[in-house]
């Protein structure tokens, strides 16, 4: 048997290709500049920000097929963001046996960014895990339990932690005003 | 009054995002695939030129990787520490899984590197070559069979060459294979035994390869691929008759590998590199088209020919439905899946499950009893454990330690346990009332660890007292390095529970119940054994900058003395008492 041969063909609905990457790229410009301030808020440092946004993006961008059918690929979004951060920090800590000093962080980069806000200095008291439960509800909005989720904890402890830092961060404003 | 949202909008709006963030984005796209395609390549190269899948889990790597840019390591306590490709402790075994994923067992303990590529369809032989030896030039590879249970292990060839890829021919009397033992390589048959061996590719000493033989299903005629020999690479699908007559290109593509032939012989489905990926492609013989299926490689026909069992990109393996082309993930980890004659079953080879570990007596899914644990990464790398508790209930936890950067299961079992759901591909992942594996997307790349899991209530202690027990890894040696603080029990906060908006029920739900970990806002200095480290801020659950202290330790100076084991909290610069929530 001689089969006629054919070249191989690309994959068949160039179209639909094209139209998910366009509704790829509208959802990216959509969201971006919020994620990306968020995260600067998050995590302190806007290089952390922007290479933790481009980490959530990316993923995104892999399973848009399937990402883009969902009821909420915002919540999404925060959630694969929020994952990222955390894997970064648990990345920060294999280095963390060789740390000799015992003295708060002093990587945190709000140190080196902008130290003018009252509200950026005051989440410079909090810990990372409290900055993004805080800015998670107080900023976007979420619920406990939307952002317990992003977090992978409770919607208890996300209150916990809130409320923790918002008393710091009343403190801290208090103090500054 | 400002408003709170006010005041963060007004916060966030100081950081303008970046311009260039879409264009970054691409790139960092274009990076990533630059980097799955040469994975993909060495797989190719891998099986073919160097050693004959000594490295058949790089596209595992590519599109995974794991904490500590490892391969998917999991280590047995027993064993001094994780396998890496080419060490020569790596290894892959060839395992079984029932399509649905109800049932899962490892057929083979062997220390070399055993890949099926066939089952017969008489008996349920399985196929398979083992590679011995710890790089490309030193590797051999001889054919093998057993039977389905991993038992009856039979050589059938012994040449110093490479022999490999073993196929059944439909009546399971007879086994193609591709040897090296002429020069190049070129495809042999012999009969199921191992005797009779007849080379039937004896083309023109064109320095090519003849590889990857696949019979068509009437047994008369068996296609395979031809290609360069250096670099390795795959080549064009042929066919020729069974006795080697008759050989001629059947499709004119340069890069196709790993052919094979549908039972209802109107298709041959392959690997492609297509447009620098590698796909699935399926030649329907009668017209010539090529359906392509996407991601993936080493594909293998259902008895039915309805479906194609595939490695994944992921490093897993998936069942393509030709009715709709859609996908059902079944394995996590694994390669080079074929199917059982009753279509019941997919016979794959992984590594991941066996590095460093030659003790299978035990299955790799055995309940856990309890005391022990299994562990194992999620799909994003993710390590956990499934335990069972004393009142024989299990539990998925995540495991969440500095030393899973390092792979080093040990250390971390047992340590720095949190309750988690996890929202991975192995959420889902279902356990008996025996602590069997039911169900779940996979349950590759689980492995039975010994470690003591501290059950029960936590224990209370105060400052000064000894604690009854700590957890243990295996070994019985006390976890050792930075430590971790339980998400759950960050808020455990006597003095403020009224302001930290806790309910007692919320803080008795919160309390630890797995291992004894204790957690108290502020600093933080654990003792587990020996050791003590005084965290100054943690993310997390992880202590983010700390030293460990040692020597006499006065209290008030941050100091303590560390004798034995022992937990000691500081709070605020102060001695406080562990304060148990509820």
């Amino acid at each position: 048997m001689h089969a006629s041969l054919r070249a191989v063909a690309e994959p068949h609905d160039e179209g639909a290709v094209a139209d998910q990457r366009a509704s790829f790229e509208d959802f990216f410009h959509a969201e971006h500049a919020r994620l990306f301030r968020a995260l600067c808020l998050v995590t302190g440092s806007r290089q952390e920000a922007e290479e933790v946004a481009q980490e959530a993006f990316l993923k995104l961008w892999e399973r848009w097929d399937r990402v883009s059918g969902l009821e909420d690929s915002t919540a999404y979004l925060y959630r694969t963001a929020m994952n990222a951060f955390r894997s970064r920090y648990r990345s920060k800590m294999r280095a963390l046996k060789r740390a000799v000093v015992v003295a708060p962080a002093t990587d945190d980069a709000f140190a080196a960014i902008e130290d003018r806000d009252i509200v950026i200095r005051a989440l410079r008291e909090l810990i990372p895990q409290q900055r993004a439960a805080i800015v998670l509800t107080a900023l976007l909005g979420y619920s406990s339990e939307e952002a317990g989720q992003m977090l992978g904890i409770k919607a208890s402890t996300v209150r916990a932690l809130s409320t923790r830092a918002r008393t710091t961060m009343r403190e801290r404003v208090g103090e500054a005003t | 009054v400002i408003d709170e949202r006010e005041l963060f909008e007004r916060a966030a709006g100081r950081f303008d995002p970046p311009t260039d963030a879409w264009d970054r984005l691409h790139r960092r796209r274009d990076r990533k695939r630059r980097n799955q395609r040469v994975a993909a390549g060495a797989l190719s190269l891998a099986l073919v030129a160097a050693g004959l899948g000594v490295v058949i889990s790089v596209l595992r790597d590519a599109d995974r990787p794991l904490p500590g840019g490892g391969s998917n390591q999991v280590v047995r306590p027993e064993i001094v520490g994780p396998c890496f490709e080419g060490d020569p402790c790596f290894d892959t075994d060839i395992y079984r899984i029932r399509v649905d994923g109800s049932e899962f067992a490892r057929l083979g303990t062997d220390p070399a590197r055993d890949i099926a590529f066939s089952v017969s369809a008489d008996d349920a032989r399985i196929a398979f070559h083992r590679v011995e030896g710890d790089s490309a030039s030193t590797s051999t590879a001889d054919i093998y069979t057993m039977t389905f249970d991993g038992t009856d292990v039979r050589r059938l060839t012994d040449d110093p060459a490479i022999d490999g890829f073993p196929a059944f021919s439909p009546d399971g009397t007879q086994i193609a294979f591709a040897s090296g033992r002429a020069g190049t390589f070129d495809i042999f048959v012999m009969n199921a035994d191992g005797t009779d061996v007849v080379r039937v590719t004896e083309f023109q000493n064109d320095g090519l390869d003849d590889l990857h033989p696949t019979w068509s299903p009437d047994g008369t005629r068996i296609a395979f691929i031809r290609g360069l020999a250096p670099p390795g690479k795959a080549g064009r699908l042929w066919v020729m008759d069974a006795d080697g007559s008759d050989g001629h290109v059947l499709l004119d593509e340069p890069l196709v590998g790993f052919p094979a032939w549908s039972p209802d012989g109107t298709r041959i489905a392959f690997q492609m590199e297509l447009a620098s990926e590698t796909r699935i492609g399926v030649l329907e013989l009668a017209t010539g088209n090529v359906l392509d299926l996407g991601p993936g490689a080493l594909p293998r026909w259902s008895p039915d020919s309805s479906r194609l069992a595939i490695s994944d990109v992921g490093g897993g393996i998936e069942i393509i439905d030709l009715a709709d082309e859609s996908r059902t993930f079944i394995a996590g980890s694994g390669d080079a899946p074929v199917w059982s004659p009753d279509g019941r079953w997919i016979v794959f080879n992984d590594a991941g499950l066996t590095a460093g570990g030659k003790d299978a007596a035990k299955p790799v899914l055995q309940a856990p009893s309890p005391g022990e644990a299994i562990a194992g990464f999620t799909e994003s790398g993710i390590p956990f454990l499934v335990v069972r508790h004393s009142d024989g209930t299990l539990t998925a936890v995540e495991a969440v330690s500095p030393h899973l950067a390092t792979g080093d299961v040990r250390k971390l079992l047992g340590w720095c346990v949190s309750s988690r759901t996890f929202d991975d591909k192995f959420h889902g992942a279902r356990f008996d009332e025996f602590g069997r594996y039911v169900s779940g997307p996979s349950p590759s790349g689980l492995v039975p660890l010994s470690v003591e899991v501290v059950t029960g209530e936590p224990p209370t202690f105060r400052l000064g007292d000894r604690l009854p027990a700590l957890p243990r890894d295996g070994s019985g040696q006390m976890p050792t390095g930075p430590l971790c603080m339980d998400l759950e029990a960050t808020p455990l906060v006597a003095p403020d529970i009224a302001e930290s908006g806790l309910t007692p029920e919320e803080l008795a739900a919160s309390s630890p119940t797995i291992g004894s970990r204790w957690s108290i806002e502020g600093t933080l200095l654990v003792s587990p054994g020996g050791e003590a480290w005084l965290c100054a801020s943690y993310v997390d659950d992880i202590c983010e900058a700390g030293a460990p202290v040692t020597g006499p330790i006065v209290e008030g100076e941050d100091e303590l003395v560390v004798e034995g084991t022992w937990f000691v909290i500081v709070q605020d610069g102060q001695l406080v008492d562990p304060i148990r929530a509820a």
